[in-house]
């Protein structure tokens, strides 16, 4: 019972924190991403402290395992374009398989060259 | 009321979906994102057609768990840090891979919109596709794009990569973590690098990686180029 306390306490203040600091963009006009700027800055402050605060842990173990689900929204909202996806959907099919397909690949094959080099 | 209502439909398909999907062995077309979307999409299909306002209203009683994505994908940085020495292992070849391999993923997308010949509004929304839905939102409204189609070509190549991802770096022979989780994170952005947490912590954080630097590079770079 503490332990389900302390988690969903973690999840505030990180759900405040994350807030607090798309609040503070967009009042000094900031157009930047706000999750970017705030992955960045928590990744700094991890490397500044030398650990992950607790509750950022535990926020994560619980928010992390849920990421699917907060995708769900956003991609049924597609169906605002039904028109255009019904027209244009495998079009769309065609660009995301063939860019996927040849994106993986690029990143695979570069990433095995210049490991090689790198390893001499 | 609604936005309980919502909610509640959403956390419980998705509970009975993870559930089906762990009971069948974890077949990668059982995602558990699927079923949600399939069925609340036909729902939907079915009511918009009379009434566009429920869409609208959907939009708005859903806000609060869409919001949580910011936080959530904030939060990637926690395996990033705890995972940085397989990154930072071969700076040189994870830069390479991950600059590449958004490069050709954009160009070879937006080659084929450019070749149907869509209008500017669907260039620009195809040409968030490297990066996670909370970033491609906001970048794809600033080009001139439609941010909800862009966050649906972003979420269903996510999704695509989730599934089919892992299966294609096995045919590949990719047995090394982190091409494995550059190759998921710049191509399947945030679902997939969620699918990677399930596969192995380094993956999970050269898929973090990957997505984040990649969101950071072209949200510097696409309104310049736009």
């Amino acid at each position: 019972m503490i332990n389900k306390a302390h988690t969903a306490m973690s999840v505030i203040i990180v759900v405040a924190l994350y807030w607090l600091l798309q609040t503070v963009m967009q009042k000094l006009g900031i157009t930047f991403p706000p999750p970017v700027a705030a992955m960045a800055l928590l990744f700094i402050s991890f490397m500044l402290l030398a650990r992950v605060p607790s509750f950022i842990d535990r926020a994560a173990n619980i928010l992390l395992k849920f990421l699917p689900l907060f995708f769900i929204p956003p991609a049924i909202l597609a169906l605002r374009h039904l028109d255009i996806i019904i027209e244009h959907g495998l079009w769309f099919l065609t660009a995301i398989l063939l860019s996927s397909i040849a994106g993986m690949a690029a990143t695979v094959w570069l990433y095995k060259l210049f490991s090689k080099r790198e390893q001499g | 009321m609604g936005m309980i209502i919502w909610i509640s439909v959403i956390f419980i398909l998705y509970a009975a979906s993870s559930w089906l999907y762990r009971r069948c062995g974890e077949r990668a077309l059982l995602h558990p994102m699927i079923l949600p979307i399939v069925i609340i999409s036909v729902f939907l299909i079915y009511f918009v057609m009379a009434a566009d306002p429920l869409l609208v209203g959907f939009e708005h009683d859903t806000r609060a768990l869409s919001y949580l994505l910011g936080p959530a994908a904030m939060l990637l940085s926690v395996p990033l840090y705890e995972n940085r020495a397989a990154i930072r292992a071969e700076p040189t070849a994870v830069l390479a891979g991950l600059v590449g391999g958004s490069l050709v993923s954009v160009v070879v997308a937006l080659s084929v919109i450019k070749f149907v010949g869509f209008s500017p509004e669907i260039y620009a929304s195809f040409a968030t596709r490297a990066i996670t839905t909370p970033f491609a939102l906001v970048v794809s409204d600033s080009i001139g794009g439609l941010p909800s189609l862009a966050a649906a070509v972003v979420i269903f190549t996510g999704l695509l990569t989730a599934i089919f991802g892992p299966a294609f770096l096995r045919l590949l022979k990719v047995d090394d973590p982190v091409a494995g989780g550059l190759a998921m994170g710049v191509n399947g952005h945030g679902v997939a690098t969620a699918e990677t947490l399930k596969i192995s912590a380094v993956m999970a954080a050269a898929s973090s990686f990957a997505m984040a630097l990649n969101g950071f590079l072209t949200a510097i770079i696409l309104p310049l180029v736009f």
